[in-house]
């Protein structure tokens, strides 16, 4: 009986991988004939995350649309925050000889030598959002914010809209401690703070990895130890920083002003309330369009011209929120 | 006389399923995912060198499964030996110490976990739970700016000195294949011929026969936190090596992966049952199942779900025969 058990269980499994196979490849599959595409191009996309992060998801969608839009294939894998994981993926991703491999790295440094193994088997990278700025040599080039320069100029606004010798006290909000981008937002937030104001950090930076609720509970954590002390909050990604709107409306803090980046959807809407000042607003839409385009140029055998392409990003305020549209 | 030959080859076989179902699952993913799953015979060696890498911590919980205890730091006892052994590398620049000091740590954190549920009394569960934060503190501090990895040369040395060496040419042939081949081999005998082995085995069947017997219990099941300990230690320095530095996610994860490689595998959860083999068919069989998917471009998340689908399944047969034989 047990024998029989672990028999079906085994069968069970293996139509389960089949099934999970033919539901992710039918549609590609599909796709790629609707579109008849001229040459066979495939175009791989290794992933931090999908699940735990919405911007790589949205990231995944607008630029398998642009392949659709040009018949190439488009196939990806998400590595769900794990390092370890995404390396282990790259490699089955170069299994796959894709012709150009874009690459949203879980962590630049490990990146480097999985830029090497992509350049070993002759396969041109792309990266986004998180530069892999030691192997510059063997990625094509880098398309995503400048995130030391989005956290510098997320505080100067800050300091602008306030002047610098207000004596503003702040507390900041960040996601993955361990992510070169929010890292590298935050010393731009630090040196800013620093060289253009009086300003006083309090505390540090209280890292909600990817959940607003932690983000809700380490905003109160912040009242409960500085209370009226805090003049502003200072958030790396809306999705955290409106953890953080929330323990501030139920604290009745409603003068904190409230700085942060991303544009998503719901932190608009926080502007348009008064709930939140001002967002730094970028799209994936706008990434996706430059990472098509140096797709282009790898696929005619062109040069991609500049390594670093920057997105545009916009200050958003109630002034200027009206008719603005978040991505997600 | 043929008749009675056939019946006890057949009772043999029997047995032999009985002890290993395990194998039936794997040779059934393995035929699958040969057949199936495109490019999958081009991984039989990433699936090896990955099984070597991550299979160190499996084989050390299942010695503290063995004992019907369990031990939820595996992962941040892997992570927190590869920051030693970063750390140890770039302060003397000596890897056999970095190395040594990879192992020794692994061996104090077991032991500090063998001491709470043994000498403290603690329950296994909430003990391992509480060092694991304690562990995970310790890779955070060192490692929250981001991947910390030794200077200069220093890195090069730790990727090529142990992950990267290859005999032959032939990944088969990795050196953290040859150990982790050499460690289940060890501990297969130490489990089948020596009294230290029976001594696992008793502590989890029948620990207070064992008592009587004059077994000192709790001095067995320390000892299997720190050979844990240990094996997490040298999974650490493989992972430090593989990547060239420590990372904080090298310890999410690993345990629910180790837990799932042994009880898949065949290890009881309640104790005093179960071999290295078993325990190298669950950690083969969670590879398997984890590159088939990659390549077949699965989302993680529908590896993660299969595994634990995988894991409740294993677990209900398990009460099930569990209760036919108490019947």
């Amino acid at each position: 009986m047990k024998k029989l058990i672990a028999l079906l269980l085994a069968l069970v499994m293996c139509l389960c991988l089949a099934a999970c196979g033919a539901t992710e490849e039918a549609p590609a599959e599909q796709e790629a004939e609707a579109a008849a595409p001229a040459e066979d191009i495939t175009i791989a996309y290794s992933a931090i995350a999908y699940s735990i992060a919405v911007l790589p998801q949205s990231l995944h969608d607008n630029i398998k649309a642009e392949c659709d839009e040009r018949g190439w294939e488009f196939i990806s894998l998400a590595a769900e925050g794990d390092a370890e994981k995404q390396s282990e993926q790259i490699d089955q991703l170069i299994d796959q000889e894709p012709d150009v491999l874009v690459l949203f790295p879980a962590d630049p440094v490990l990146a480097d030598d999985w830029v090497k193994r992509v350049e070993e088997a002759g396969i041109p990278c792309v990266c986004v959002w998180t530069d892999v700025s030691t192997a510059q040599s063997s990625v094509e080039c880098y398309v995503g914010p400048d995130n030391y320069q989005l956290g510098y100029n997320l505080a100067q606004a800050f300091i602008d809209a306030n002047g610098k010798d207000a004596g503003l006290k702040l507390v900041r909000i960040g996601g993955v401690p361990v992510q070169s981008d929010y890292i590298a937002r935050n010393q731009g937030v630090e040196d800013c703070i620093a060289a253009n104001s009086n300003y006083e950090i309090l505390g540090d930076v209280a890292w909600a990895f990817s959940s607003r609720a932690d983000a809700q509970a380490m905003m109160e954590d912040f009242i409960a130890t500085y209370g009226d002390d805090i003049d502003a909050l200072l958030g790396y990604d809306d999705d955290l920083t409106l953890g953080g709107v929330n323990a501030l409306q139920e604290a009745g803090m409603t003068d904190v002003q409230v700085y942060s980046i991303t544009g998503q959807k719901e932190a608009l809407t926080a502007i348009k309330e008064g709930k939140m000042t001002l967002t730094a607003h970028y799209t994936t839409l706008e990434t996706a369009d430059i990472v098509a385009s140096a797709l282009d140029s790898i696929v005619a055998g062109e040069e991609v011209g500049d390594y670093y392409k920057y997105i545009t990003v916009t200050n958003i305020t109630s002034e200027n929120a009206e008719g603005v549209e978040g991505e997600f | 006389m043929e008749i009675k030959k056939s019946k006890v080859n057949a009772g043999s076989v029997k047995r032999f399923l009985l002890s290993y179902n395990s194998i039936v699952i794997f040779l059934l993913l393995l035929i699958f995912a040969t057949f199936f799953v495109g490019k999958f015979t081009k991984n039989y060696d990433t699936i090896v060198v990955e099984a070597s890498l991550y299979g160190f911590i499996a084989i050390g919980l299942a010695l503290v499964m063995i004992t019907g205890n369990i031990d939820l730091s595996v992962g941040f006892q892997l992570a927190a030996a590869s920051v030693i052994t970063v750390v140890v590398l770039d302060s003397t620049g000596s890897l056999p110490l970095a190395c040594a000091a990879a192992i020794l740590s692994g061996a104090l954190m077991g032991a500090i976990n063998g001491m709470a549920v043994t000498k403290l009394g603690i329950s296994p569960l909430i003990a391992t739970i509480a060092t694991n934060y304690i562990y995970k503190g310790f890779v955070y501090f060192f490692t929250k700016d981001g991947s910390f990895y030794p200077e200069g040369e220093l890195r090069n040395t730790l990727k090529e000195s142990i992950a990267g060496v290859e005999f032959f040419g032939s990944e088969f042939l990795a050196l953290t294949v040859i150990i982790f081949i050499a460690a289940l081999v060890i501990l297969f005998f130490v489990l089948r011929k020596t009294k230290f082995g029976v001594s696992l085995y008793i502590s989890g069947d029948n620990a207070e026969a064992g008592q009587l017997a004059g077994i000192n219990i709790s001095r067995v099941q320390f000892w299997a936190y720190v050979l844990c300990g240990i094996c997490c230690g040298i999974a650490g320095m493989f992972f430090a090596s593989k990547s060239g530095a420590a990372v904080y996610t090298q310890g999410e994860g690993r345990d629910v992966f180790a837990i799932s490689a042994c009880v898949i595998g065949g290890i009881k959860m309640a104790g005093g049952k179960g071999t290295m083999v078993n325990v190298l068919l669950g950690i083969l069989i969670m590879r398997i199942i984890s590159t088939g998917m990659n390549l077949m471009l699965i989302p993680a998340a529908w590896v993660d779900f299969v595994s634990g689908a995988m894991l409740v399944g294993v677990l209900i047969i398990d009460r099930f025969t569990t209760l036919k034989k108490e019947n």
